[in-house]
């Protein structure tokens, strides 16, 4: 891939995935649930309304 | 989001600051933004969740909060703003709409890269002073669920820096060291101050640059501003966002390898845009370049990504060498966006005579944009496992695909991927799950539609449903069957025959539902389906699949109790047991034929466009074939027949007293009662029932109430309400649930007949009773709502009483949907083709909208009024008085009024006067139009209650129905100010701990408002008269009316006389304040309702919002509960003083006439 | 010389024969425990257990959470997703332990099972959250025409085996009188492995609301009459069952308690008594019962226990008769004047 700084990565098919740390936990969750997981984290006040798409909630861990 | 957020909280889940994050609900997106505008001046780390309208409603705050450089992060679903029509789904043009709002913008294409942008727009915002609006497409991307590497608390950590943190703290406004912010500034210095901020915006690129970097070094996984895919020397290349980018990836690297010189730039960072950036990320090679847009705006050159990218290359000099930019537009409301589309348009980049604006997904034979795509062009690889299953909402389908993602997703090395597809109706929906499994990373953001495995987990389906259009050649096909592997081949349709044969499908039967039911399930045939697809499509060994279900098994149900888990694994273990393959005979012996809506009746655009949606051919339909400003016909639900009821009620006249409660409370106007006239009766199909009429006012009359059969939902509320018991036996009513099946055909033959026969004269009828109101003809009928809807009773009596004058403004909730969701529309007309006409403006602005119908009524009445009397000399005073001053309060009066202005017309068709011609055509607005003003409590009370509020001090006459069903209903049940105190709620898990609004009470205060609150369950008879009042009074009127809801958490059959508990208690006073009796010291204020007789614990035990807390927070269950019974003690108290007040009000009407 | 009031029921010394009767206000309430020990009561029986209803109540929330979740794009789920539910028998179980801190007198726990499954998981957890003994609720209302009254008296021994085989503290079976050969089945029940028998259960009548027309389940507190039913079982089992032997309903005053007594029972216990007189009444009977002992010159309530058992007493003949011209005749000979109506 080219990026921004021109260097030209040669691997044109769809790259292995990257193999994650050995400490890395790998979840199945849908993008809500991802955007929710850090902001969460990171916030101290969280000021919402009601609005689609409302969310589902996977049985966590 | 919101949601979650609110879960984690209320679980005391902390965060990196050691501290639970407040969470809380505002009245509106406004509010919110509002509420963070603060806490951020106040030094707080502050975010939001919003999409599309909510996003809108933010605006005025985001520019403040870009111009006082407040660092924060708002998280967006990018969903399709309303134009010509709502819609919930997927497209940019909401977030396009706040790109001039001085905020840096990041774009997500994926579930892991939503993860990962959210974290380092959080770090960056910070480091930058800019705040981040961080978007990712509605549905495609917030609801796929996808496998991700997970970031590590530590992770997080790691990306915030301490004092970046104590530097947003320093700034906060502080009486310590007071500052003040928020000046009002003039002409000689304002502009100079806006550009002050200039090396904030222009520092942003190379701060995300950097924490990208720090963020890869961290985790593994780059990212970039602008990041290129492709071939090196490539000369034609697509530029967009969000998640269609998937799709190009796939397709770039197919043709690439074929050679072609294709690539694909993905914007990330696209406010601010460093055009450097861009350019430098498209390969010196490149000439044409097509640039995709996810949005429309009509009226400017092209689309905002389009003009931002020709800009760019003209600074930077690239045009001359790439001279050829397109613009596309594609994906509007989640439309389908596949690599065909992406490749057809690098192939567009080659002609000679390129579309330099075109759109693609669709075919526009109008103005001619859309490029026409090969669908044959596919990505999908061999390896990848691709199964599409057809369900029910109720069977658990979209639950067990949930889990099955999660189990290959999180134990083992496979990639899982998970996208869902619901149809719009709340009652019985289809649900259609697209899985997939690969041993990569899986971004393929389109449908399945080469399915190596396809589930249908519905027997009829296959009459309705082609669920093997998507099914490759060789694919297994799992059907749920009631019949056997050797007798069902006989039993599905001759397409279905036709495409297993053509196809070369493996055919697997089960007979989940009679497993279900053993292993005691009932209908949830989940585990059973699940299972035998593990054990069909090899995912995983066998033995190792059933483990890890019931793993899963274990994590959903775990915190539910023991019989749940053992009757799901009872299920699981008796799945395989029932599972068959068939052996595929080779001709087709079929008789059986799907049903198709394209033969329906109906006028020609019904004929066109309704049926093609009924037939879920929608995508096909052209651009011609749709409305240019979203008019719909109405009058379309009766063409459905969705038949999704196992139980139907039927009549036996021999009890029945004819009270007509089973036709008022019906929720869906499948059971109607009509008298007529005996000489009307010819050509009676057997088994049609009718008895002599029982009251005075229609000699020789026959009744008949018959039920619809196949629009019926089978909720059985109808026969609850039923107050007639036979003597001989008890269970035994004058109405009773009975399998459809044994009387499908005799009772759709009688409806039919039923519907022939002449509706009621409305004149003869005294229609301020409930047994009167029920003989007239519901002009709102088939709703898409839940079975057994506490709502739509209200708004089918009120379109028996006025329907055929109504016009109505409805707000967005759950009666915006089951009344306005394509494909059709419950509101019909009667035979003259009168009917009520709707409309959906917003959610924050309904009241205001309504208010505005009746302005223009009440002005083309008067130019009407103006033009009549300028020709008062052809037409005759006594005409032109009878016209203008006569009575429209009764039946008769509205139809001696439609008789004058009829004979008018006709007068005036024959008349050379200057102004016939206008006067004609306005001349219908004599007879009185009534306005209503229909909505939930989510808007009466909180979004819209500030427009509700100016509403009722103008004085103008509208009718305002308020559904309080005390949540916000349609998105799930989220707490509002109607909300009770001590109920369960999301937003509210743990009780609300505060009082519900007084909504009436407040209307009453105005004085000159007509307020009733009513319970239709509770006392029939009162909702009947305060319906009439409220219209009758020429002001303002108010309707508060108890919808019971499933989000109560109750039997929906026994809602309605449940409600005779919810105002025995006191929970629901019913009154009416009528501003009429309001003038000469009379006492305008009646309450209805008796003292309380039962305590409020009682309703509570019955409704499970109360009691789920009882179960899990006992203490904080009867405080909570204790207060509640005090508030309705006190309430009953000041409604008893209330009723013995002497008013004397200023009347605004009469004294303003004289 | 006081008299010797202690007995011994399912291998347990008591400190006397007054005990407290399953019944949620008394024995679900741990205020309420608290004072009736401190009136007197030797022994207490924990309200039941019902896998019935814990069975129920998980099903009920199940559907709730799952009822139209998934199914419409605006709306996934209808309710927050909630920690826990409490469902299960830990609710019963905490109470238990709660009980067995709050009083020393011996804790019986009590369940009403369903399926033979249930009555062995939950009769595991009782013992295993220390009750001192564990009493079989067990009423089955037979309306199959089709099942005979072996098959029904068979799945009372079936189920009083399993949880033998499971258990280690003693048991005891409380079953309703009707039973057609209640000795045979009373010694079968001790063969099965009960250690005691509770005579005897008495079952919520349903009855009809006339406005509604609809049945109507409401409970009725026992009268002092009715413990005349125990009086003549007891009386008859003493001698052929060598298992303890417990009477219940009906004892409302200090004769009712001292005639069980006499019949053989080892242990009486109360509910409807304390729930209409409150549970410092449980004193004032103990008073009584000890004065009429010490009056009647008994050294102790063994001694007296099972004196007028069927072979003990002086007129066996009035516990077999049961027709009601014998009684008659005697009756109007000791009381000459009114004639009965």
């Amino acid at each position: 891939m080219t990026s921004a700084d021109g260097t030209n990565d040669k691997s044109m098919a769809v790259a292995e995935p990257p193999q994650g740390k050995a400490s890395s936990k790998f979840v199945t969750v849908d993008g809500n649930e991802a955007a929710a997981f850090v902001a969460h984290q990171v916030s101290e006040v969280i000021a919402i309304y009601p609005i689609t798409p409302a969310y589902t909630r996977l049985a966590d861990g | 989001m919101g949601e979650l957020s609110d879960a984690w909280s209320a679980q005391q889940r902390i965060n990196i600051f050691g501290t639970v994050p407040d969470v809380i609900e505002m009245q509106s997106e406004g509010g919110a933004a509002g509420a963070v505008h603060g806490s951020l001046q106040a030094g707080a780390l502050t975010t939001t969740f919003t999409a599309s309208q909510g996003l809108l409603l933010m605006i005025p705050n985001m520019y403040k909060i870009a111009g006082e450089l407040l660092p924060t992060v708002f998280h967006i679903a990018a969903r399709t703003l309303a134009t010509h029509a709502l819609s919930i789904f997927g497209d940019h043009s909401d977030v396009m709409s706040i790109r001039q709002a001085g905020w840096a913008m990041l774009a997500s294409n994926s579930v892991q890269e939503v993860q990962d942008l959210a974290m380092i727009s959080h770090a960056a915002t910070l480091r930058s002073r800019v705040p981040f609006i961080h978007f990712f497409d509605g549905f495609r991307t917030s609801h796929e669920v996808n496998k991700i590497e997970q970031l590590s608390r530590d992770e997080i950590r790691a990306m915030i820096e301490d004092d970046l943190v104590q530097a947003c703290r320093d700034r906060a406004m502080d009486p310590d060291k007071p500052v003040l912010r928020g000046s009002a500034q003039n002409p000689d210095v304002f502009f100079q101050a806006r550009e002050a901020c200039n090396p904030y915006h222009n520092a942003v690129p190379q701060i995300v640059r950097e924490t990208m970097q720090q963020f890869r070094e961290l985790t593994g996984r780059s990212y970039d501003l602008f990041e290129y895919v492709g071939a090196d020397d490539a000369e034609r290349v697509i530029v967009m966002m969000g998640s269609g980018a998937g799709a190009v990836e796939e397709a770039v690297s197919r043709l690439s390898s074929a050679g072609e010189k294709v690539g694909l730039v993905k914007v990330r960072l696209y406010r601010p845009f460093e055009t450097a950036a861009f350019v430098a990320a498209l390969p010196e090679s490149t000439r044409k370049v097509a640039v995709l847009d996810r949005t429309k705006e009509p009226g400017a050159v092209g689309e905002p990504l389009y003009q931002d990218v020709v800009a760019a290359l003209a600074e930077t000099g690239r045009l001359s060498s790439c001279p050829t930019v397109l613009g596309g537009r594609y994906g509007l409301s989640s439309k389908e966006f596949t690599p065909a589309m992406a490749s057809r348009i690098f192939e567009e980049l080659d002609s000679s005579d390129p579309k330099r604006h075109f759109t693609i997904g669709i075919v526009d034979d109008v103005t001619h944009l859309s490029l026409k795509w090969d669908p044959r062009f596919s990505t999908e690889e061999e390896d990848v496992t691709r199964a599409v299953f057809y369900g029910l909402g109720s069977d658990g389908t979209v639950g067990a695909s949930k889990n099955s993602v999660k189990i290959i997703g999180e134990n083992t090395p496979m990639y899982a991927q998970g996208y869902f597809v619901y149809d719009s109706k709340k009652a019985g929906s289809v649900t259609v799950s697209h899985v997939r499994f690969s041993p990569r990373p899986i971004q393929s953001t389109y449908l399945i539609d080469r399915a190596n495995f396809v589930a249908c987990h519905q027997f009829n389906f296959l009459e309705r449903i082609d669920v093997l259009t998507t099914a490759q050649p060789g694919a297994t096909f799992l059907l749920n069957s009631p019949y056997g592997p050797d007798e069902v081949w006989d039993k599905i349709p001759k397409e279905v025959q036709q495409q297993i044969i053509d196809k070369q499908l493996r055919l697997f039967v089960v007979d989940a539902i009679s497993v279900a039911q053993e292993a005691g399930m009932g209908m949830r045939i989940n585990t059973i389906m699940q299972t035998c697809f593990f054990a069909l499509s090899g995912v995983l060994p066998r033995d190792q699949a059933i483990e890890q279900i019931k793993e899963a098994i274990r994590k959903t149900y775990g915190k539910r109790g023991q019989t749940i888990l053992d009757r799901n694994f009872a299920a699981v273990d008796a799945a395989l047991t029932g599972l068959f393959e068939v052996q595929v005979p080779s001709d087709i012996t079929s008789t059986i034929k799907r049903i198709s809506y394209s033969h329906s009746e109906g006028a020609d655009f019904v004929q066109r466009v309704t049926s093609m949606l009924l037939d879920g051919r929608g995508d096909l339909l052209p651009v011609s074939a749709l409305p240019v400003d979203g008019t719909f016909p109405t009058d379309t639900a009766k063409i459905e027949k969705r038949s999704i009821a196992q139980e139907i009620p039927i009549w036996d006249g021999d009890i029945c007293i004819q009270c007509g409660l089973c036709t008022l409370v019906c929720p869906h106007a499948a059971i109607r009662s009509k008298a007529y006239p005996k000489s009307s009766v010819n050509g009676v199909p057997d088994g049609f029932e009718s008895r002599d009429w029982k009251g005075k006012e229609l000699p020789d009359h026959l009744l008949t109430i018959q039920v619809a059969p196949e629009d019926c939902t089978g909720c059985g509320i109808c026969v609850d309400v039923c107050p007639a018991k036979s003597k001989e036996v008890v269970k035994h009513k004058a109405i009773n649930m009975e399998p459809k099946l044994e009387h499908l055909d005799r009772e759709r033959d009688n409806f039919e007949y039923f519907l022939s026969l002449p509706e009621v004269d409305r004149t003869q009828i005294r229609t301020e009773t409930v047994k009167g109101s029920q003989l007239l003809q519901p002009l709102f009928e088939y709703s898409g709502a839940c079975a057994g809807c506490g709502e739509t009773p209200y708004l089918k009596l009120m379109s028996q009483l006025y329907g055929d004058r109504a016009l109505i403004a409805n707000a967005t909730g759950c009666s915006s949907i089951y009344g306005g969701n394509l494909p059709t529309t419950p509101w019909s007309a009667n035979s003259d083709g009168r009917g009520p006409t709707w409309n959906n403006s917003l959610f924050e602005d309904n009241a205001e909208f309504g208010l505005g119908l009746r302005l223009a009524l009440d002005q083309k009445r008067d130019h009407a009024e103006f033009l009549l009397k300028s020709i008062a000399g052809t037409v005759g005073d006594d005409a032109v008085r009878a016209i203008l001053e006569a009575p429209q309060t009764t039946e008769t009066e509205i139809l001696e009024q439609r008789k004058r202005v009829s004979g008018l017309k006709e007068q005036l068709a024959a008349s050379d006067e200057e102004y016939a011609g206008k006067l004609a055509a306005l001349a219908d607005v004599f007879v009185n139009r009534s306005v209503w003003i229909v909505g939930g409590d989510g808007w009466a009370y909180d979004i819209g209650f500030g427009g509700l509020d100016h509403v009722l001090t103008t004085g103008r006459n509208v009718n305002i129905l308020v559904l309080d069903t005390g949540v916000y209903s349609n998105t799930g049940g989220q707490a509002s100010k109607a909300t009770p105190r001590a109920a369960v709620a999301k937003f509210a898990a743990a009780g609300k701990p505060s009082r519900k609004k007084d909504l009436g009470m407040l209307a009453v205060s105005y004085g000159n408002v007509y307020v009733a609150q009513v319970a239709m369950g509770s006392n029939p008879a009162q909702t009947v008269k305060a319906f009439r009042e409220a219209e009758s009074y020429p002001g303002p009127s108010l309707l508060m009316a108890y919808s019971h809801c499933i989000a109560h958490g109750i039997d929906m059959t026994t809602a309605m006389t449940h409600q005779k508990t919810v105002v025995q208690t006191g929970f629901w006073p019913l009154f009416r304040y009528d501003p009429r009796e309001a003038n000469a010291g009379e006492q305008p204020f009646h309450l209805d309702s008796r003292k309380p007789s039962k305590p409020f614990r009682e309703l509570a035990m019955k409704e499970a919002r109360f009691a789920m807390l009882t179960r899990m927070d006992g203490e904080r269950a009867d405080l909570l509960l204790e207060q509640a019974q005090r508030d309705i003690d006190d309430q009953w108290r000041y409604y008893e003083q209330m009723a013995g007040v002497e008013r004397a009000i200023v009347n605004d009407f009469e004294e303003a006439q004289s | 010389m006081s008299v010797d009031l202690t007995t011994c029921y399912l291998g347990m010394p008591l400190c006397n024969p007054l005990a407290i009767a399953a019944c949620r206000p008394l024995t679900g309430d741990l205020d309420m425990l608290r004072r009736l020990e401190d009136a007197g009561a030797s022994m207490a029986v924990l309200p039941s257990l019902f896998e019935e209803q814990i069975e129920h109540e998980e099903l009920e929330i199940n559907r709730l959470l799952e009822f139209q979740t998934e199914s419409f794009a605006e709306a996934m789920s209808h309710f927050p997703e909630l920690d826990n539910y409490n469902t299960g028998p830990q609710e019963y179980l905490r109470h238990l332990e709660d009980a067995k801190k709050a009083v020393s007198i011996p804790i019986i726990g009590s369940l009403n099972g369903q399926s033979n499954g249930g009555w062995v998981r939950y009769a595991k957890m009782i013992e295993e959250a220390g009750a001192d003994a564990l009493e079989l609720n067990v009423y089955i209302v037979p309306t199959d025409p089709g099942i005979t009254s072996a098959d029904v008296e068979q799945r009372y021994l079936d189920l009083v085996s399993a949880v033998r085989q499971s258990v280690e503290i003693p048991l005891s079976v409380k079953f309703g009188p009707h039973i057609t050969s209640l000795p045979h089945f009373a010694q079968h029940l001790v063969a099965a492995g009960a250690d005691g028998l509770v005579l005897f259960n008495r079952y919520v009548e349903a009855d009809i609301d006339l406005e509604t027309l609809q049945f109507k389940p409401d409970l009725v507190l026992s009268n002092r009459h009715e413990a005349r039913v125990p009086i003549r079982w007891i009386a008859i089992l003493r001698d052929q069952l060598q298992a303890s032997l417990a009477a219940t309903s009906g004892i409302h005053r200090m004769q009712g308690v001292l005639k069980l007594l006499l019949a053989g029972a080892d242990v009486t216990m109360l509910a409807s008594a304390l729930l209409m007189k409150g549970p410092e009444f449980l004193s004032i009977l103990l008073e009584e019962v000890t004065t009429w002992l010490e009056e009647n010159e008994y050294q102790s309530v063994e001694q007296m226990k099972g004196s007028m058992s069927r072979s003990n007493s002086s007129n066996p003949g009035a516990l077999e008769r049961a027709n009601y011209m014998r009684a008659l005749i005697r009756y109007s000979a000791e009381y000459p004047g009114e004639p009965v109506a």
